[in-house]
C-alpha cells in the first residue's frame, strides 16, 4: 500500500507531466507551424485588372482603333487593319505583353463573348487569376471580355 | 497528540505547497500563452497593414486627382494632363499639405513602357510636358527611412490633345510603411 504523501507525489507528478505535455504541443503547433504561402489575391486582381486596362486602351494600326476594338472585330470576324482580325490582334498583345516585361506571369488567356457565344484569341491558361470588363460598342452592343493570367 | 498534530500540519504543508506549485505552473503557461499570442496578433496586424498599403498604391490611378474622364464618367485611364497639373500645384504649401496627410511618406511616379522611347528618361514637368518618359507627381521622403514598400502596375496613360494611349508603369515607394 502507498502512503498518502507518496500517493500526493504521484498526484503532483502526473499534473507536471500533463502541464508539460500541454506546453510542447502549443510549442509545436503555434511557434513552430509551417508558414503557409499567402496569396494576397486583392492586389493580384487588381494588378491584373490594371493591365487588362491597359492593354485594351492601345490603338492599333497607326492609332486608329483600339484593342479592344479590334476584340469585337475579331468576334464578328471582321478585319482588322486589313488582316483577319483575330490574327492580328492576337499577334498584338501578344506583342505589346512582351514588351512590357511582366515577369510575374508568363501565360495569359483572352476570350470574348456576347450571349452564348464566344470566341478565344489567346489560350495559354486554364487556371490562374481572371478578370473581366465589359466592352461597349458605339452601336450599344455588349461585350464581355475575360482575360486570365497564369506563372 | 503532539506528533498526531505536527503529521496532520505537515500533510496541509504538503497540499499547500502542491497547489502553489501547480498554480505557478499554471501562470508560467498563461503568461507564455498570452505572449506568443500577442506576438502573433502584432505580426498579423503588420501583414494586413501592408496588403492594405499595397492594394492602396496600385489603385492610385483611380484617384479623381489623375483618373481621365468623359462627360462626367470615369475612364479606365491615367490623364496625363492631369499628372502635369498635380505636379504644378504640388509646388503650393496648401496642397502639399493636405496630400502629405493623404499620401504619407511615398514617392509615386509613371514611367512609360509602352511604346518604348528613347529618351524615356527625361522627366516630364509643366514647363516641358513632351519628349519625356517620366512624371514624378509627389515625393515626401522622411529624414530616417526604417522601411520601404514598392509595389508598381501598369497603368494606362492617356493624353487628351492628341487622343492617344500609352501603357505605363505606376511606381509607388512607401517609406516607413
Amino acid at each position: 500500500m502507498f502512503k498518502k504523501g507518496q500517493v500526493e507525489m504521484i498526484g503532483l507528478v502526473i499534473v507536471v507531466i500533463l502541464v508539460a505535455l500541454g506546453l510542447l504541443l502549443y510549442v509545436k503547433l503555434v511557434i513552430f507551424r509551417s508558414e503557409t504561402v499567402k496569396v494576397d489575391t486583392a492586389y493580384e486582381h487588381a494588378y491584373v485588372t490594371n493591365l487588362m486596362g491597359a492593354l485594351f486602351n492601345v490603338k492599333l494600326c497607326d492609332q486608329t482603333v483600339k484593342v479592344e476594338e479590334a476584340l469585337v472585330s475579331c468576334f464578328k470576324r471582321e478585319q482588322v487593319c486589313e488582316q483577319d482580325g483575330c490574327t492580328y490582334t492576337s499577334h498584338e498583345i501578344k506583342s505589346i505583353i512582351a514588351s512590357l516585361g511582366v515577369k510575374k506571369y508568363q501565360n495569359y488567356s483572352l476570350e470574348i463573348k456576347k450571349g452564348s457565344e464566344s470566341k478565344l484569341l489567346l489560350n495559354g491558361c486554364k487556371t490562374g487569376i481572371l478578370t473581366s470588363t465589359t466592352i461597349r460598342t458605339q452601336d450599344q452592343e455588349h461585350y464581355t471580355a475575360s482575360f486570365r493570367v497564369c506563372k | 497528540m503532539g506528533l498526531l498534530n505536527t503529521k496532520g500540519q505537515l500533510q496541509i504543508q504538503e497540499t499547500i505547497l502542491t497547489v502553489f506549485i501547480f498554480i505557478v505552473l499554471i501562470m508560467f503557461g498563461l503568461i507564455f500563452f498570452y505572449r506568443v499570442q500577442s506576438a502573433s496578433i502584432v505580426d498579423d496586424f503588420n501583414d494586413f497593414q501592408k496588403e492594405k498599403a499595397s492594394i492602396d498604391f496600385i489603385t492610385l490611378g483611380d484617384l479623381p486627382e489623375f483618373s481621365c474622364s468623359a462627360g462626367g464618367i470615369k475612364g479606365n485611364c491615367i490623364d496625363a494632363v492631369k499628372l502635369l497639373v498635380f505636379m504644378k500645384l504640388n509646388a503650393t504649401k496648401s496642397f502639399r499639405d493636405h496630400y502629405i496627410s493623404t499620401f504619407g511618406y511615398a514617392n509615386i511616379t509613371f514611367y512609360q513602357v509602352y511604346p518604348k522611347l528613347e529618351t524615356n528618361k527625361n522627366r516630364c514637368t509643366p514647363n516641358k510636358p513632351s519628349d519625356c518618359g517620366v512624371w514624378q507627381v509627389y515625393l515626401y521622403q522622411p529624414k530616417k527611412i526604417t522601411s520601404k514598400l514598392i509595389k508598381d502596375t501598369p497603368v494606362s496613360l492617356y493624353f487628351p490633345e492628341k487622343d492617344t494611349y500609352i501603357i505605363g508603369n505606376l511606381v509607388v515607394e512607401g517609406y516607413n510603411v
